[in-house]
């Protein structure tokens, strides 16, 4: 498999989409929308409830064909790919998942594989290989035979994460993958997704909805507001109390972290405000 | 650790895996029983001795004709309906992610019915099977064009169910409108039951059957992916929309041909594959368990529907009927235990 890491900041890009127009029935989520996913790069998108962070995601894994406009893959027309070809290229985890009833975490985590498999050799020692490395960087090889209805909410949605892992794409699409999980595990799973940036040099998009996570994990931010980018750079390029304002409505107050350095955004409210 | 099998690998859990070797085991040894006792046991009385020499065709020829004409492929049509209606429930209960989905709830069986219906009132006995198929289809049509081609979901039941109440009522219209001795025979047929099986039937049915289980077994990876959203499964690299239609298909043909051997026998479809899954435990005992629990419950109800009132035999379709409401309320409780209603 190869994963060009080029050095982030020259902004070669395998995935982007060229002025795309996706809409539900009438409704027109995106409007001709255009950006590209820096290789090698952690892209965090932030944006308020509803502003088409999950379409734009669903755009770009070919689950909704976009109405006007094109999504380029390696520099081709994606809708042009194979659609198990898409699938060696780019994996995504979507927002809402259903956990088969009885299935072991190997089990979940081995469908991943079904881009690599063919009619007739169906499980190969890669795909063997594949599943154990998932397991083990999620931390879950011990818990590879337990069922995943047993598992807490934390454990399962790294069982999810090892399935995306498992199918060994040079790309990962994540939607909110910190969801349902308490803020140790929020952490544990940033963390992990950091490691397979920077250590396996995946290219790694994910929506978050923590503002203070996103700024402090992403080398690359992009903004949404109602269906289109309202802004995209690296947080501390972007990040102030009136893009705050703008992007969510809500008045803050930005500091520095004292851990990271990274832009820290602290909500005003109605209480406790003191002025 | 073997996890090389010719599907998708087995789940990893030994323990899973011991205990379902031992309940496929339990549930053949209750499938053999209950095979013996519906050869032993009938009208015309016959010992295991005569009963023995007749399967090596060597007994007289009434043993012959008791065994080997009647009883024996009675018992093989139960078997081959019970298979296609338990894949069928499976089938539709994976593309709709719900337990409550199944053939006859979603109009398939009440359609091939209506089909087979008017094929007896208009060319007789013949007219059965092209009827029901006919039927079938039309019902499949009728869904799709109700559910607006989304063979998915809550959509995909409900339509059905709407379709089952139109077509059921047809069924009785069409019974009313024909001549006392058709509207005799239809009704027998309505009810459902195995009592005209035959070899002629078989010679035709198991080779259809085998060859819409081995299309069924082909696509049933495409239903383990589509079992976990049809986001990820497309992502996954899976062509969802053609796997839902194909598995439709073949959910409805399986459909077609129990009702054709049968007659409408409900809450089969719907009981099998949960039963199997509860009994199994692992995903992969989806098809194959399925296909087993259906036969043996399905041979069970027809020796129920030939002993329980002797001489007088009940349409197995009323056995059926009756112990699938009991199911319903068995269901309900799990699904309460589990917190899911
Ligand atoms: N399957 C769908 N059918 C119709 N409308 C949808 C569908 N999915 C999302 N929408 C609508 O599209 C808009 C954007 O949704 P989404 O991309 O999920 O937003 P976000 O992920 O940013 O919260 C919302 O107004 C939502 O109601
Ligand atoms: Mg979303």
């Amino acid at each position: 498999m190869s994963c060009d890491s080029a050095p982030f900041g020259s902004l070669p890009s395998r995935l982007g989409a060229r002025r795309i127009t996706v809409a539900y029935r009438d409704r027109v989520v995106l409007d001709q929308l255009s950006l590209d996913i820096p290789d090698g790069a952690f892209t965090v998108i932030i944006g308020a409830n509803g502003c088409g962070k999950s379409t734009l995601l669903r755009a770009l894994a070919r689950i909704v064909a976009p109405a006007g406009g094109s999504v380029l893959l390696d520099g081709a027309e994606i809708a042009g790919y194979h659609t198990k070809e898409v699938a060696r290229r780019l994996g995504l985890l979507p927002q809402d998942s259903v956990v088969p009833d009885d299935i072991t975490v190997f089990d979940l985590v081995s469908r991943g594989r079904y881009p690599h498999q063919e009619f007739l050799r169906r499980w190969s020692a890669a795909d063997d290989r594949a599943v154990a490395e998932a397991l083990a960087a999620t931390g879950l090889g011990e818990l590879a035979d337990r069922f995943v209805d047993e598992l807490s909410g934390g454990q399962r949605q790294r069982a999810w994460i090892s399935l995306v892992l498992a199918q060994q794409t040079p790309l990962m699409l994540l939607d909110e993958p910190t969801r349902a999980l308490d803020i140790a595990h929020q952490i544990e799973l940033l963390d992990l997704m950091g490691r397979l940036n920077r250590d396996h040099g995946r290219t790694l998009v994910a929506v978050l909805h923590d503002l203070n996570q996103a700024f402090r994990y992403a080398d690359h931010l992009i903004a949404m507001r109602n269906g289109a980018i309202v802004a995209q750079g690296t947080p501390a390029e972007l990040v102030s109390a009136a893009f705050i304002e703008q992007l969510f409505g809500l008045r803050s107050v930005v500091i520095d972290d004292p851990v990271s350095g990274r832009p820290l955004v602290i909500p005003v409210g109605e209480a406790h405000s003191g002025t | 650790m073997m996890r090389h099998s010719l599907s998708v690998p087995a789940g990893g859990a030994a323990r899973g895996r011991r205990g379902a070797v031992s309940a496929a085991l339990g549930l053949l040894a209750v499938a053999l029983s209950i095979a013996a006792l519906s050869l032993l046991r009938g009208s015309y009385g016959l010992s295991a001795d005569q009963v023995w020499l007749a399967l090596n065709g060597q007994a007289d020829a009434m043993g012959h004709l008791i065994i080997l004409e009647m009883r024996l492929p009675r018992l093989i049509a139960a078997v081959v309906v019970g298979i296609c209606l338990g894949v069928a429930g499976a089938i539709f209960q994976g593309l709709c992610r719900n337990p409550l989905a199944s053939p006859d709830v979603m109009g398939f069986t009440t359609g091939a019915a209506t089909g087979a219906l008017a094929g007896i009132l208009l060319l007789g006995a013949s007219g059965t099977a092209i009827g029901a198929l006919l039927g079938g289809a039309g019902a499949g049509l009728l869904v799709q064009l109700v559910s607006r081609g989304r063979l998915r979901g809550d959509s995909f039941i409900l339509s059905g169910v709407g379709v089952t109440a139109m077509l059921a009522a047809f069924n009785e219209y069409l019974v009313t409108r024909v001549d006392l001795e058709k509207a005799e025979m239809a009704k027998t047929w309505l009810f459902g039951s195995l009592a005209g099986a035959s070899w002629s039937h078989l010679v035709l049915a198991v080779p259809a059957m085998i060859i819409l289980l081995v299309a069924v077994a082909v696509l049933w990876p495409r239903m383990r992916l589509l079992a976990m959203g049809d986001d990820l499964a497309t992502a996954l690299g899976l062509p969802t929309r053609s796997s839902r239609l194909w598995l439709t298909v073949f959910g409805i043909c399986l459909t077609v041909l129990a009702t054709t051997l049968a007659g409408p026998v409900h809450f089969l479809a719907l009981a099998a594959a949960p039963l199997a899954r509860r009994l199994f435990r692992t995903p992969d005992s989806g098809l194959a368990g399925s296909a087993a629990m259906g036969a043996v419950l399905m041979m069970f109800a027809d020796f129920l529907a030939q002993r329980l009132m002797a001489p007088f035999q009940i349409p197995v379709g009323l056995i059926t009927g009756a112990v699938g409401g009991v199911y319903l309320v068995v269901l309900l409780s799990w699904s309460r235990r589990k917190g899911k209603v």
